[in-house]
């Protein structure tokens, strides 16, 4: 199976599932109707894998400790809304000449809207940043999440601190899990290639790299920007998803959220955060009865996970695509 | 033979500490040429300045008539300058071809979205660099090795990798930073046929730093030496091994009445 027949599928499970239920949202499973409570935690799952994965190319494969993820979500989740909900009337009657198929046009372009802000949000920031290394670099984009929070609390068109309602609830199974297979074919295919292995020469030593004419500079930018295009596609999928966004949903401890289903998966392995932002998701709701021992559970995990297996559920045991000479 | 390298009055200061001082310099295509000084003199200083690590304070540094003082090192490799380090730095978690194919990077023609696309031109570009990694391992006796990672090979062969991946840049001219370190009799001689080797096949200009006489007075054509940042003497071997200058910055001077 080539990796390009992922692409394939993504393509079609989205482009299916929205064409059979432009509308109905509620019948988002191809198989017909699903429980609803596990259908969102599938959803859910769904959206935080493309978050783990497109971290893991920041932090797993690049080696550069990005702890501002959830502020690109934010970007691209206030930035699909302002077409939908904020602008949503003006651009409807722009797609009037859709028909039926208008708001589904509309999300997908508010959706590219999400990603292409948050990818600029990452130019803006990885460009100046990325000269710094290991802790510095952290705290700045931990700076830079916190900057993009507080603007958007205090900017009363979105909504401010009372956060923004009434977003369309476009988001279904299939556009969610479609864009989880892209992130992963995206991630996958670039990493996999001569090309992706300047990434893993960055992180394994930079003075080399640049020896061997690694461009680091380009590399780190460059998976930045990736990143936070996902990142940004995860917000918008999420805004449209939930329906109601605050910017305390986009909090610092979202961003660590990511970073613990990175470093539980195993570092630089699309397989294992996958694995591990499905798992961590079901665990939360398992754990919901506990309310707030769930975070000693998540700690306890990490404690020994890192203990017994260092380098992450799936780390080190060889990359996803394409299979062939990827074994560490 | 055309000049590849010249260095011009080139310094470099760190604070008060003059590491490269004033140095004048050239190595032509095609030349082997050794670099030797006591410990400290300054000649992995200036096997960074040349290859972008550092900027030299004052003087130039040109390499095929370009001056290259200021540019990012994956630049300067760009225009065909690569090296080896002293303490070996391969790409820890990849595998021995993968370390190769890493350096193949530079003259990449598919990029970013070629690697997303994978289109029949991507496809056959990576088998084509694959196969050309693989036969310049083969060259080097690593081809069997190929799929292990390369932390697990022994240190002989790790700074044989070194090498292979630094021809994988396309060099005119390769830096060796004291290659034959930690290495027994038999592998010197074993290295000093493989750099000869390289040389001739690959057409290279070689400029070698080395603290084991033998291996730099066997095989360079030209040497310079360094101390305290000065170039206090160049020459063909047997000239250097006979200069009182030398003989007094690796031994000492002859003291008058003692």
């Amino acid at each position: 199976m080539g990796p390009r027949f992922l692409l394939l599928i993504s393509v079609a499970v989205m482009g299916l599932v929205s064409f059979l239920f432009t509308g109905h949202p509620e019948l988002s499973w191809p198989l017909g109707q699903v429980d609803d409570y596990l259908l969102n935690i599938l959803i859910l799952a769904g959206i935080n894998v493309i978050l783990a994965v497109s971290l893991n190319i920041v932090n797993g494969h690049t080696g550069q400790f990005s702890l501002g993820h959830a502020g690109f979500m934010a970007v691209g989740a206030y930035g699909s809304a302002t077409l939908t909900q904020i602008n949503g009337k003006v651009f409807l009657a722009d797609l009037s000449f859709l028909g039926n198929a208008a708001p589904t046009g509309l999300f997908v372009l508010s959706l590219l809207a999400g990603g292409v802000f948050a990818a600029l949000a990452g130019l803006a920031v990885g460009l100046p940043s990325l000269r710094l290394k290991g802790d510095y670099l952290a705290i700045v984009t931990l700076g830079f999440g916190e900057i993009i929070r507080v603007m958007i609390q205090n900017t009363e068109s979105l909504g401010g601190a009372r956060g923004l309602a009434g977003i369309p609830p476009h988001t279904s199974l299939g556009w969610t899990w479609g864009i989880s297979l892209l992130a992963i074919y995206c991630v996958g295919s670039l990493v996999n290639s001569t090309y992706g292995r300047g990434f893993l020469a960055v992180r394994d030593d930079e003075i080399a790299a640049e020896a061997m004419g690694v461009n680091t500079t380009r590399y780190k930018v460059t998976a930045f920007v990736v990143g936070a295009f996902f990142a940004g596609l995860a917000g918008a999928l999420y805004a449209h998803f939930i329906g109601y966004i605050t910017p305390e949903g986009f909090s610092f401890l979202k961003s660590v959220d990511v970073v613990v289903m990175v470093i539980l998966g195993g570092m630089g392995s699309t397989a294992g955060v996958t694995v591990a932002a499905i798992g961590l998701t079901f665990l939360n709701e398992a754990l919901r009865e506990a309310e707030q021992y769930r975070m000693v559970a998540f700690a306890l995990l990490l404690i020994i996970l890192m203990i017994t297996r260092p380098q992450g559920l799936l780390g080190g045991l060889g990359r996803w695509l394409p299979g062939k000479g990827g074994k560490p | 033979m055309s000049e590849l390298l010249r260095l011009e009055k080139v310094t470099v200061r760190f604070g008060g500490l003059v590491a490269v001082s004033e140095v004048d310099f050239h190595v032509a295509e095609g030349e082997l040429v050794g670099l030797i000084g006591p410990n400290g003199a300054g000649k992995t200083t200036l096997f960074n300045l040349v290859t972008g690590v550092y900027t030299p304070t004052t003087g130039r540094i040109c390499f095929e008539g370009r001056e290259v003082d200021g540019l990012n090192s994956s630049a300067i490799t760009g225009m065909g300058v690569a090296r080896t380090f002293q303490n070996i730095r391969l790409f820890n978690s990849l595998t021995v071809l993968d370390n190769v194919v890493a350096a193949f990077n530079l003259h990449l023609k598919s990029g970013f979205f070629g690697a997303l696309w994978r289109g029949a031109a991507f496809r056959a570009e990576e088998a084509q660099i694959r196969e050309e990694a693989l036969s310049l391992l083969e060259i080097f006796g690593l081809r069997e090795v190929a799929q292990t990672p390369c932390r697990s090979l022994p240190y002989g062969d790790q700074r044989r990798l070194e090498i292979v991946r630094a021809l994988a840049t396309r060099p005119k001219l390769l830096l060796l930073d004291e290659p034959a370190a930690g290495m027994n009799p038999t592998e010197k001689v074993e290295l000093m046929r493989l750099i000869r080797f390289t040389q001739e096949r690959f057409k290279l200009a070689v400029l070698l730093v080395e603290h084991d006489m033998k291996v730099v007075m066997g095989i360079c054509e030209r040497i310079a030496v360094l101390e305290y940042g000065r170039k206090i003497a160049e020459g063909t071997p047997s000239e250097i091994q006979k200069d009182k200058r030398v003989i007094a910055a690796y031994l000492g001077e002859e003291v008058a009445d003692a």
